[in-house]
């Protein structure tokens, strides 16, 4: 039989195209449905992160280039009987633009002899306007001996899109301490959606 | 909460588009050639294909990567109405077919396009998303009602008798 014999051949032509066009639907959306549904979890890279800010250099803070995520002060000095500011430690990030909420949370602090010279480290949120964000984040050695003691977390705060923070630190010693004692601080920060 | 867009919703589109396409144009076949609507369902094919293989590399692709080459894929299938379009005027000289198509097929597609990829960028976060999204908005209207001028019988005659007067 000659196919081109056949009746009905435009009607014909056209229900198989819709018959493969529903199947074909069907399956994208099928395929979509399941794409939606998959659940994953990746590592992406952080959108709020630790940068350089004015007084890193003199607070030795390293690491925050490596993910951005954490930080560590590897020489904050502190004056015997009297505060020692950092401006601008490191500075906070948030690179896209939508606001984002944030926290400082302790990560390691050194406890050794020379400890007992400090007698606190404090972290403050500073805003772009210059006012402090959140309470004070402080690393507490109050009663004199040799042992830190971390913070709990920070409450979260919120950062606005595009702007930069900065993380004051002020240190202080007690009246009479050793000069040359230094300590090493590994502060994070958790950013929540 | 609002569940977020994923890039293969761009592909699926396309998908959709190309198998309209096919549809359409096997109605239309006696204006357009015999293969193209096979050729449409096997861009679908092509299209349903690549999600497939896009579901086995979710990991390894980035949003960034993942997003461009969907929105290619509906590019493409863009590309191709408007192409069928201009085959109805340029070179079928059916200026009402082509001005129905653009009207009932293109324009509506375009917009919705448009509506989808604004708001998956809305909800990826992208900045100046309001200004694009007013010229995008703006741009679609123009180029619908500039192709129904365009295509409407009397503005050619009338662009035509002036080429002929000049020429004269």
């Amino acid at each position: 039989m000659n196919l081109r014999e056949i009746p009905f051949k435009k009607p014909l032509k056209l229900l198989a195209l819709l018959m493969t066009s529903l199947l074909i639907a069907g399956a994208s959306a099928a395929v979509y449905y399941s794409l939606s549904m998959q659940p994953t979890v990746r590592v992406s890279t952080p959108v709020v992160k630790f940068v350089a800010g004015d007084d890193s250099g003199t607070a030795n803070a390293t690491g925050y280039s490596t993910d951005g995520t954490w930080v560590a002060f590897y020489s904050l000095k502190a004056y015997p009987n009297a505060t020692l500011t950092y401006g601008q430690a490191i500075n906070i990030s948030n690179t896209v633009s939508s606001e984002k909420l944030i926290r400082l949370r302790h990560g390691t602090i050194n406890n050794n002899t020379g400890t007992s010279n400090f007698t606190s480290i404090v972290f403050k949120l500073i805003a772009k306007n210059g006012t402090q964000v959140g309470g004070d984040f402080t690393y507490d050695n109050t009663n004199s001996d040799d042992v830190w003691t971390p913070p709990s977390a920070m409450n979260y705060c919120g950062i606005p899109g595009d702007q930069k923070w900065a993380v004051k630190v002020v240190t202080t010693a007690a009246s009479g301490a050793t000069a040359g004692v230094t300590a090493s601080i590994t502060i994070y920060l958790d950013v929540q959606e | 909460m609002a569940s977020e867009l994923l890039p293969e919703f761009f592909a699926l589109l396309g998908i959709d588009l190309f198998l309209m396409l096919s549809l359409l144009t096997c109605l239309l076949d006696d204006r357009l050639p015999k293969a193209l609507p096979y050729i449409y369902q096997f861009a679908a094919l092509a299209g349903f294909g690549h999600l497939l293989i896009s579901k086995n590399f979710f990991a390894v692709f980035g949003d960034y990567m993942r997003f461009w080459y969907c929105f290619i894929y509906l590019l493409v299938s863009l590309a191709n109405i408007v192409a069928v379009n201009i085959y109805f005027a340029a070179v079928k000289k059916q200026w009402t077919l082509a001005k129905v198509w653009s009207g009932a097929v293109s324009f509506p597609t375009i917009l919705i396009s448009i509506f989808f990829v604004s708001n998956y960028g809305y909800l990826q976060g992208v900045s100046h998303l309001l200004i694009l999204q007013i010229a995008m908005i703006v741009s679609a209207i123009i180029m619908g009602t500039s192709v129904a001028i365009f295509l409407s019988h009397k503005g050619l005659r009338d662009m035509f008798k002036e080429e002929k007067e000049v020429r004269k």
